[in-house]
């Protein structure tokens, strides 16, 4: 065992120089290496540098936007996993809500939408909805839903329903509007149609007789109708009118014999064949 | 007064003849009335055929007392019995055109009769005569003239307007 303890300790001191030249080795590939890769990473931020600046970095940029390996590209990134993730993430991140506080935060919403005005990105945002059909499905979907009924319900039942509906009606405005509608031919033929309806007559009919069945019932009315047949104007009315026709019969008495007379003192002239002393007149009676 | 003084229509035989017959009617109504109640009333009594002559001889001139009044009265008042009233004459003073005084009307219904007693030659004589007048209207110088219709003044608007105001 000692034997091999001592050929241990010799073998080592024999190697001692060539393990530290290995180590220096080592170093000295690490240090060249690390020099090496810092300058490519500068020559590669200079030459990149350079391409940003030069005048076909757009041009390039602009090619491979409009080449259909981008649009391949943005297809399978967006049809892939990725696309979910990245919304998973933002939700989990609530990085659409931080962005929006630093929006606020930098009074920068003025600039942006502004700037998307400019862009006419509301324009072409709208075009590319309607075109798309989503506008559609989602108005089928909520006239569909059982969501628009209760909205109007509680819409309909809520206070501020009411004043707005007050609040509209009490503009001039509505007055014009109302107005204009009126007196248009289409609201005329409307109303035409409405009245004519089987509906209306319908209704109008069940209104009525209801509305006579009710004041038959009702024995306020038949007071009503006490009261005014009793009343001094009814009764002073009912009598001129009977003395009315009085008078007209008597009237017609007076006018007719008044003829009668004429006839007789005529037929009389003519039997006695004379006329009134003096020369009266035709006729008779008139002195 | 005065615009019938300005020019009279003077009444006809027919008118006058016709409000004579209502005259006439309302008359023997009235007579016939009350002597069919004196009549049912003295019905329950026994009463000798003397006093039942009597009543009738009485009967009779309060029967003519009471044609000769109603005649006298209306004459002599408005000039209007209700006879003429309906046929719209009146009896006037031939030259006035005034109401008969009560003694010419007694006169009038007095000399009635003469008009009738030659087969009615004196009523004819409205036919021919130049103002319409009978022989009675002769000799009374009275003369039958058409009258406007008095009518009642129409109160009911005005009451009717007055109690909605």
């Amino acid at each position: 065992m000692v034997v091999f303890r001592i050929a241990g300790t010799v073998a080592d001191t024999a190697l001692r120089p060539a393990r530290g030249a290995w180590k220096y080795a080592g170093r000295a590939e690490r240090s060249a290496r690390h020099r090496l890769v810092n300058r490519g990473g500068r020559v590669a931020l200079v030459c990149v540098d350079s391409a940003l600046a030069s005048p076909y970095a757009n041009e390039v940029v602009q090619r491979i936007v409009d080449s259909d390996l981008a649009e391949r590209a943005m297809e399978r990134a967006l049809s892939g996993q990725l696309v979910d993730v990245v919304a998973a993430d933002l939700v989990r991140f609530r990085v659409v809500e931080r962005v929006v506080d630093n929006v606020f935060v930098r009074a920068a919403l003025d600039r942006a939408l502004d700037r998307l005005d400019d862009a006419e990105v509301p324009r072409q945002l709208a075009d590319r909805v309607l075109a798309s059909g989503v506008v559609e499905r989602l108005v089928e979907r909520v006239l569909d839903g059982p969501e628009l009924e209760r909205i109007v319900e509680r819409a309909l039942e809520s206070p501020g329903a009411e004043r707005l509906v007050s609040g509209a009606l009490a503009t001039p405005g509505a007055e014009r509007l109302l107005a204009v509608a009126l007196e248009s031919p289409g609201a005329e033929r409307m109303i035409g149609r409405v009245v004519e309806s089987r509906v209306v007559e319908e209704a109008s009919l069940r209104i009525a007789e209801d509305v006579v069945s009710r004041l038959r019932a009702s024995p306020a009315l038949w007071t009503l109708i006490d009261e005014i047949a009793q009343s001094p104007a009814v009764l002073d009315a009912i009598a001129q009118q009977s003395a009315g026709f009085a008078d007209q019969v008597g009237d017609e008495l007076r006018e007719r014999t008044r003829h009668a007379d004429d006839r007789l003192e005529r037929a009389a002239w003519r039997l006695f064949r004379r006329h009134p002393a003096g020369g009266a007149p035709p006729t008779p009676g008139v002195a | 007064m005065s615009a019938e003084s300005a020019s009279p229509t003077y009444a006809g035989l027919a008118t006058r003849t016709l409000a004579f017959a209502v005259d006439a009617l309302v008359i023997n109504a009235v007579a016939w009335f009350v002597g069919v109640v004196v009549a049912l009333g003295l019905s329950l009594l026994t009463i000798p055929d003397e006093v039942v002559i009597a009543l009738a001889a009485i009967g009779a001139g309060i029967a003519l007392l009471w044609t000769a009044g109603y005649f006298v009265f209306f004459w002599s008042g408005t000039g209007q019995t209700l006879g003429d009233r309906l046929f719209g004459i009146t009896v006037r003073d031939g030259v006035t055109l005034e109401a008969l005084s009560l003694r010419r009307a007694a006169l009038r219904l007095l000399v009635l009769p003469l008009s009738a007693l030659p087969l009615c030659a004196g009523f004819l004589m409205i036919l021919v005569d130049r103002r319409r007048r009978a022989l009675h209207d002769r000799i009374v110088r009275s003369v039958v003239v058409y009258a406007p219709p008095a009518r009642a003044p129409r109160v009911a608007r005005s009451a009717v307007r007055e109690r909605v105001a």
